[in-house]
């Protein structure tokens, strides 16, 4: 149970969010009136690519400043499992995964406290070594003959040869404190809550930086965003360190296999089926990160092409949703087109370096609209997370832009995909995903010494100039964690940077 | 404590680098010093502080400052003369003072020597410092003051003895005399105080403690540092009040009209001629912010460095993150320098207001909070910035100190001795504005004379009609058959105005250009006569109203 103190700082914590979105929304709202209205076009593809950039961006932070406004804590009271008779069967779901780090996850699942708990590996690597290890430990061992349905098919398998009440599913990686199911099991309030989410937290983040990264961009999701969502019962489940009631399971036919995000999928056909979902706000496991340039950005891309197969190829809208869910879910589907945004932002300051085109004519009325408008946001950001947000969460999400419209693009066209593990060993030394990143630094860099010599320094150039390093910054992070992944130490100098 | 006792205290070898530190920021002063001729406001100084001590305090009666630094000032003098470099060495005191300050202020704030080095450095290496320590002006005052009373203020608060108490008072009050700007760095301080330290405080208590709270007094139990904090706001407000009515509001009540607060409602609080007009002054903010973090350089310079404002998102996206959980002695900082958000607001209203100098006070927590991100960088990254910062402060200094364009620069000293050189008895020399005479008395040679304009009638009333303007000049010239015109402040449009004026009567009585030198933000113009006065004007080109 939380004392009054803590209720009483949540109080002021979502008093002090709501009154900065309003704020956020007055600032964005003005400047939007600037850009549509007063604003006098110079170059009208620049001003419509731009225009539409920003109604997206600003689209995209009105979902985030209406979810941070609703925000719920459900931490529910520790259940007497003793006085209850209801059965968790635990799964592990393993595809080729290192056995030192399944032995970890598996120790951890076995010490979880309930009396009436089932641990089993669920093995699609077929590794004699890993069920060695489950048999060692005391674990079930459930493998099978193909690998059909990936992730999905595996957990459905495990379904089909399993019988408890409820089902936890943690990845290979993440290992669950004994407190899992006395925090999560009293979040199952009625029959229709189907599942409980609670939060992944990258253990590894002090010793690789591209695991810091990933864990940093991830900390806004599991903190203000899933609590919005939430209370408006949208909250999806993320795949692992979660309880799925199986009789709900069971009547939207198991996890569904036709989607590489099956997390998302399943969240949306329970929904469907008239289910609630509740978000436990503690991290109550704690996992591996991708450690590598490559692994974050097949991580983005499978969690991309699955969000937007599902958008475009399996109607996740329907009637009876609920306005909340469906702006929330509108909103996560939405974000995987923000790389788009991102490259017309990218092309702004090039084109007027090179071509001396704009797209207003007025520039020094800009800032005057733009800045209110994007400092009030990214103070709004910063509170909301509790000031957790950091520059590399954001430019892990911007710089990201080659692999978001990268999945869009496969995505349109309908080039098939596979489902694949994010590697966990030590991060690799590999320039070949930052390909992109490099030639898009090396550009923006060109186009400064090039809009320099050609305008020569006028504070039109001058502006532009400071948008392209902007950019140069954003984008040589990864560029950086490529060469060079991991923290040269046993842990992270910046964990301790705090003014 | 003696300088050994002092060596001990922060270790041999801190002391070693404060000591090159110091020596740094004192050269990097001293080199450039008299490298730009005194201008209009350090002459106005230097004329009100050679006055009797009574006629020094009278000269702050019913002016925009308050009368510490003219005082000292008067002693300075006396003791050291009026030569430029005397003069402004006693500004010089005070900068290099600062540099003293800052370590001290960054050590007690941050309990850490090396936050203490970072302070000093960023004092001693700012173009911005070093340009005001130059200048005969109170702001490297200010700026002593203001590190002294943060860092008194965070000392007292930690551990208030009396004794701390009284020190922050004294060097808070000395602060307010320096500079009425001052007055908002105190109003930072004062909502920490109150929103931190008290109702920060009241929240974190639980409900009983706080329903203690309903009978005022009884907070004062819980905060021990509420009763000497009240006695020192209360006394400087006191001393502070009592100077404003006797030097402001009572002459006005008796002259029926003062010049400061009447001029709040009427002419940029008394800082200069402009009425006040609400306008979004962006790009003047900017600029205070460039001026504070480069100094000062050619106009296209600093026009370019504003234009580069999107630098302030990425600088914001680069703080996200490291901001929270802050110190308190952060958190005081941040508060202390938010008075500067207040200056910006009036500023949009008085735009005069936004000139980097008047927020002196409010750089003095600013500075320390940019040692204090520095000091948080990790050690590799931070040896990179601090050699970065370092090279990049001396680029800005060279260029600062030798750029001829510098929109800083007002080359009076050099225009009156081009004047002075060229000089043929019955030459006559007029210069504009009017208010440049302290200028012209205390550079141009004693033997020469020199005539404002527009002159001043009767009550001190500007003649700078068309009429007046011909009629004055027609009296100053008489027979001369060379006038020489010095103009100033040419980018001021009202006394373009009266250049045109003077210009036209001259060229319309028989007087043709025939020189023209153009120095920093200073011209130079000889007039000769081609004709009898009165008799028909020669047509001349060069001259651009």
């Amino acid at each position: 149970m939380i004392n009054a103190a803590e209720t009483a700082r949540r109080a002021r914590y979502l008093r002090t969010c709501r009154i900065l979105a309003v704020l956020s929304t007055g600032a964005a709202l003005l400047y939007l009136k600037w850009l549509l209205i007063d604003a006098r076009p110079d170059n009208l593809v620049l001003f419509w690519l731009l225009v539409s950039a920003e109604v997206f961006n600003i689209l995209q932070a009105a979902g985030f400043w209406l979810t941070i406004c609703f925000q719920t804590w459900t931490e529910p009271p520790t259940p007497d499992f003793a006085a209850s008779s209801e059965t968790v069967d635990i799964f592990i779901t393993v595809a080729g995964e290192p056995a030192q780090i399944v032995e970890q996850t598996l120790r951890g699942a076995l010490a979880i406290r309930h009396p009436r708990k089932s641990v089993y590996v669920l093995d699609d690597g077929r590794s004699p070594e890993i069920e060695a290890l489950a048999w060692t430990l005391g674990a079930g061992y459930l493998t099978r003959r193909d690998r059909r349905g990936a992730k999905a098919g595996n957990l459905n398998e495990a379904l089909a040869r399993t019988t408890g009440d409820f089902v936890v599913i943690f990845d290979a990686d993440h290992v669950p404190v004994p407190a899992f199911l006395e925090r999560t099991m009293g979040a199952f309030t009625g029959p229709r809550v189907s599942f409980v989410q609670t939060p992944q937290y990258y253990a590894n983040r002090t010793t690789n930086r591209v695991a810091a990264g990933a864990h940093e961009q991830q900390e806004i999701f599991y903190g203000p965003i899933m609590r919005g969502r939430n209370f408006f019962g949208a909250a999806f489940s993320c795949g692992t360190n979660v309880v799925f009631r199986r009789s709900a399971l069971r009547e939207v036919g198991g996890i569904p296999e036709d989607s590489i995000t099956e997390d998302l999928r399943v969240s949306l056909l329970l929904l469907r089926a008239g289910y609630r979902s509740e978000y436990v706000p503690v991290p109550l496991a704690y996992g591996l990160g991708p450690v590598d340039v490559a692994g974050y950005f097949g991580q983005q891309l499978r969690w991309a092409r699955g969000g937007l197969e599902i958008l475009l190829r399996r109607h996740p809208f329907f009637r009876g949703m609920g306005v909340g869910a469906t702006f929330e879910y509108a909103f996560s589907f939405a974000y995987w087109f923000s790389g788009l945004a991102y490259s017309v932002y990218l092309i702004l300051p090039v084109a007027y370096l090179l071509f001396g085109v704009r797209p207003v004519q007025a520039p020094n009325q800009y800032p005057v609209y733009f800045l209110p408008y994007i400092l009030i946001t990214l103070a709004t950001m910063a509170y909301a997370s509790e000031f957790k947000v950091t520059f590399r969460a954001l430019w892990f999400t911007l710089a990201s832009f080659p692999v978001h419209i990268r999945a869009m693009v496969s995505t349109i066209i309908g080039r098939a995909t596979g489902f694949f593990v994010t590697p966990k060993s030590a991060g690799a030394v590999s320039f070949k995903p930052v390909v992109v990143h490099a030639i898009a630094i090396s550009f923006l860099l060109a186009a400064i010494v090039m809009g320099g010599a050609a305008r020569g320094l006028t504070p039109a150039v001058l502006n532009n100039v400071a948008f392209a390093l902007g950019h140069v910054l954003i984008m040589q992070g990864f560029v950086r964690y490529a060469a060079s992944p991991e923290y040269p130490g046993e842990s992270s100098e910046e964990e301790t940077t705090n003014v | 404590m003696t300088a050994r006792e002092g060596v001990q205290r922060i270790g041999k070898r801190a002391a070693w680098w404060l000591a090159g530190i110091v020596s740094a920021g004192l050269a990097l002063r001293v080199a450039t010093i008299d490298s730009r001729g005194l201008w209009l406001d350090e002459v106005v100084s230097l004329d009100q502080a050679g006055r009797s001590l009574a006629g020094v305090v009278g000269t702050q009666v019913g002016g925009v400052h308050p009368p510490l630094f003219h005082v000292l000032m008067h002693f300075w003098i006396l003791a050291l003369g009026t030569g430029e470099v005397a003069v402004r060495s006693y500004a010089l005191l005070f900068g290099v003072a600062a540099i003293f300050a800052a370590f001290w202020a960054g050590r007690v704030l941050f309990e850490q020597t090396r936050a203490g080095l970072l302070s000093a450095g960023v004092v001693a290496f700012s173009p911005y410092f070093i340009w005001y320590s130059q200048e005969a002006r109170m702001y490297s005052m200010m700026l002593f003051f203001g590190l002294l009373s943060v860092g008194c203020l965070a000392l007292s608060l930690r551990h208030g003895t009396p004794a701390r108490w009284t020190a922050y008072f004294a060097v808070t009050l000395l602060g307010l005399f320096s500079h009425y700007f001052f007055a908002f760095l105190v109003i930072g301080e004062v909502l920490y105080f109150v929103v931190f330290e008290v109702f920060g405080r009241l929240a974190a208590l639980g409900p009983e403690r706080r329903a203690r709270w309903s009978r005022p007094w009884r907070a004062f139990s819980d905060l021990p540092a509420l009763a000497p904090w009240l006695v020192a706001v209360v006394a400087m407000g006191l001393a502070l009040g009592a100077w404003v009515i006797w030097a402001v509001i009572l002459p006005e009540v008796t002259a029926g009209k003062g010049p400061l607060i009447s001029s709040i409602t009427s002419s940029g609080l008394g800082y200069g001629q402009l009425a006040p007009s609400f306008a979004v002054r962006f790009n003047d903010v900017v600029l205070v912010l460039v001026e504070m973090t480069t100094g000062f350089h050619p106009e296209p310079a600093m026009f370019g460095l504003v234009a580069m404002w999107p630098l302030i998102i990425y600088l914001t996206l680069l703080l996200l993150g490291r901001l929270s959980p802050m110190r308190r002695e952060t958190v005081l900082l941040v508060w202390c320098a938010s008075g500067a958000l207040l200056v910006f607001a009036i500023g949009q209203w008085q735009g005069q207001v936004l000139a980097s100098r008047y927020f002196m006070a409010l750089a003095a927590p600013a500075a320390l909070l940019v040692a204090r991100l520095v000091d948080r960088i990790p050690a590799r990254g931070r040896a990179v910035i601090v050699t970065i910062g370092v090279a990049l402060a001396l680029v800005a200094w060279t260029d600062q100190s030798f750029d001829r364009a510098n929109v800083m620069r007002y080359d009076d000293r050099e225009a009156i001795a081009y004047v002075a050189r060229i000089y043929r008895p019955g030459d006559v020399i007029v210069y504009e504005p009017f208010y440049t005479d302290v200028i012209f008395a205390y550079y141009l040679p004693k033997d020469l004379v020199a005539y404002d304009f527009p002159q001043r009638g009767d009550f001190g009333v500007v003649r700078n009609a068309k009429g007046q303007i011909g009629q004055d000049l027609a009296r100053v010239t008489a027979s001369s058959r060379r006038v020489w015109l010095v103009l100033g402040y040419q980018n001021i449009a009202a006394l373009r105005g009266d250049t045109y004026n003077t210009t036209q009567w001259l060229l319309r009585n028989g007087f043709a250009l025939r020189q023209h030198k153009a120095l920093d933000q200073v011209e130079v113009l000889r007039f000769d006569a081609t004709a009898l006065p009165g008799s028909a004007a020669t047509p001349t080109a060069g001259v651009t109203p």
